[in-house]
């Protein structure tokens, strides 16, 4: 190994530090003992992990956003993936444009969609409904649960197809029983991103909740508008092992090959 | 195809009510005068008052830069990425991809425990010398930068990685075998062949700095205006609806602009509409 091969490592090495350094910031502070946060702590103690579980406010927002997650990762999936297989299997005019279209809130600002769903909401007497929450994360996470199976369906051996409909299979049946078992690991990464944005979500969610549909997000900004304690800390660090966990089990079974595309 | 059309269908439908009716609500908002009727007041309150034309100039201002540390800091880590065994790959693919994950709350709340006073960064700054008492680093354009760039950077790497692992690894070696030093082969092969991975980097880096919202409000505060916290202000605590509307609209035209010019991109990328 030359110098510049050291000099490159160690640049990319100091760059992922960078990245991960408000990650590991959090999950340092969430062990402090004291009511403020110390950097590093003086006492490890984990009393705010405590404290997030016997708080019913923090409870109810989790439940909130596992729900609304869960609902979200499955309209998404279910509408994304039907219209990922019209789209990669069947040739139809603006294709293009209808994949772009699809997955246009990736880069359109979610600030504006909030906004929006807000406006829309209140019009029809929906504001800070379970309901127009799930709608707006499903805006948001439509375009990864798209992505994921427009890549599947784009690599799928479509002859697998052919040979069950020449063997009797109805066009159904051949979707339910050979093409979905086998592209099972990109519904799962899909599902599995589209919970993630959803559960994480704060653009969307600022406008749309309401009393008794505060999501985790919302309450911790909240929370943190008054006090300073590591309570936020110790929440932020559950979600990190959360995340993390997920995001290494999908690379361990399923891999993330389409992210790197 | 009938049937494919009809399979197509339910995700159209989905995003035309919930997300194109009420964009177009909000524009129609937008020219509601006060008095009633139409005009462009909203618009021109936007543009002409000094005030609230700091928070476009500011939001400009702190993308550009966001965007172009990323495009300096990407290169490394792509490079890396696209050259590494897929087993290593994966590794460094859920370092990137984990925190898109974990969200903007807890990314900024980090930021702000690590930028304050007494907070790593300036503890490190003082330990190496570079500075003898604390810097102030939360609510300045400096703090927001750093971490929209940390939040933005994997957005950049993503495509600009796919792009370079597109070359093939010979090119490079051939250009060396023919005495081409490193630099040499970084600025004629691998950067003119990843080009239009970089300008789709540059074209989503830029759009959601622009419309960031979590960020700028966490580690801004009152002191670095941008357009996503005014929006949520004006609509939430001011209850301004046109007006919080007509600044969208700013927002939303731009960002549609830099769509297109991204779809175009992946078109003049891939070579042909649609791709695969």
């Amino acid at each position: 190994m030359n110098d510049r091969s050291i000099l490159f490592r160690a640049v990319t090495v100091a760059i992922y530090a960078f990245l991960l350094l408000p990650i590991a910031v959090v999950v340092v502070a969430s062990l402090n003992d004291g009511a403020t946060l110390a950097f590093p702590p003086k006492r490890v103690s984990l009393r705010w992990f405590g404290a997030f579980l016997t708080s019913r406010q923090f409870m109810e927002a989790t439940w909130v956003s596992l729900e609304v997650a869960l609902v979200t990762a499955i309209v998404a999936l279910v509408l994304g993936t039907a219209a990922a297989w019209a789209l990669a299997r069947r040739a139809m005019p603006f294709r293009f444009i209808a994949l772009q279209y699809l997955t246009s809130p990736l880069i359109l600002p979610g600030i504006v969609i909030g906004l929006a769903l807000l406006q829309f909401a209140a019009r029809l007497g929906a504001s800070g409904s379970l309901g127009a929450l799930v709608i707006g994360h499903t805006v948001v996470a439509l375009p990864y649960a798209v992505r994921a199976m427009h890549a599947a369906f784009t690599q799928y051996d479509a002859t697998l197809d052919e040979a069950a409909a020449t063997l009797g299979a109805r066009p159904l049946r051949t979707f339910f029983r050979v093409t979905l078992p086998l592209v099972k690991p990109s519904l799962i990464a899909g599902g599995v991103f589209a919970f993630a944005i959803s559960f994480s979500n704060i653009m969307i969610s600022a406008f749309l909740v309401g009393p008794g549909t505060t999501t985790l997000p919302v309450r911790m900004y909240n929370y943190m508008e008054f006090s300073n304690d590591p309570t936020i800390a110790a929440i932020a660090t559950l979600v990190v092992i959360a995340m993390f966990s997920g995001i290494w089990a999908l690379h361990k079974t399923v891999g993330l090959g389409g992210f790197f595309r | 195809m009938i049937r494919a059309w009809l399979l197509l269908l339910p995700a159209v439908v989905f995003l035309g009510i919930f997300f194109g009716v009420p964009i177009a609500l909000v524009a129609v908002t937008s020219f509601i005068a006060k008095g009633g009727g139409l005009a462009l007041d909203q618009y021109r309150r936007f543009m002409l008052d000094g005030f609230y034309r700091s928070f476009l100039t500011e939001s400009i201002l702190v993308s550009v830069v966001t965007t172009a540390a990323c495009v300096v800091l990407s290169f490394p880590v792509a490079y890396q990425l696209a050259r590494a065994r897929s087993g290593v790959r994966g590794v460094f693919l859920t370092l990137l991809i984990a925190p898109l994950m974990v969200g903007d709350v807890v990314r900024g709340y980090g930021w702000l425990v690590a930028l304050g006073d007494f907070g790593v960064v300036n503890q490190a700054l003082m330990w190496l010398g570079v500075v003898e008492k604390p810097v102030r680093l939360i609510f300045t354009p400096t703090g927001v930068v750093l971490g929209l760039v940390e939040v933005l950077l994997p957005f950049m790497v993503l495509p600009l990685a796919a792009a370079i692992g597109g070359i093939p690894a010979e090119l490079e070696e051939a250009a060396r075998s023919l005495g081409a030093r490193h630099a040499r082969v970084f600025r004629k092969v691998v950067l003119p062949l990843s080009l239009p991975g970089l300008a789709a980097g540059v074209v989503i880096v830029f759009a959601l700095s622009m419309g960031s919202f979590a960020i700028p409000l966490f580690l801004g505060g009152v002191k670095v205006n941008m357009v996503g916290p005014l929006i949520f202000q004006q609509a939430t605590l001011t209850v301004d609806g046109p007006f919080a509307a007509a600044v969208s609209c700013v927002l939303f035209a731009t960002s549609l602009l830099l769509l297109i010019a991204y779809a175009w991109v992946g078109t003049a990328l891939r070579g042909e509409p649609g791709g695969r």
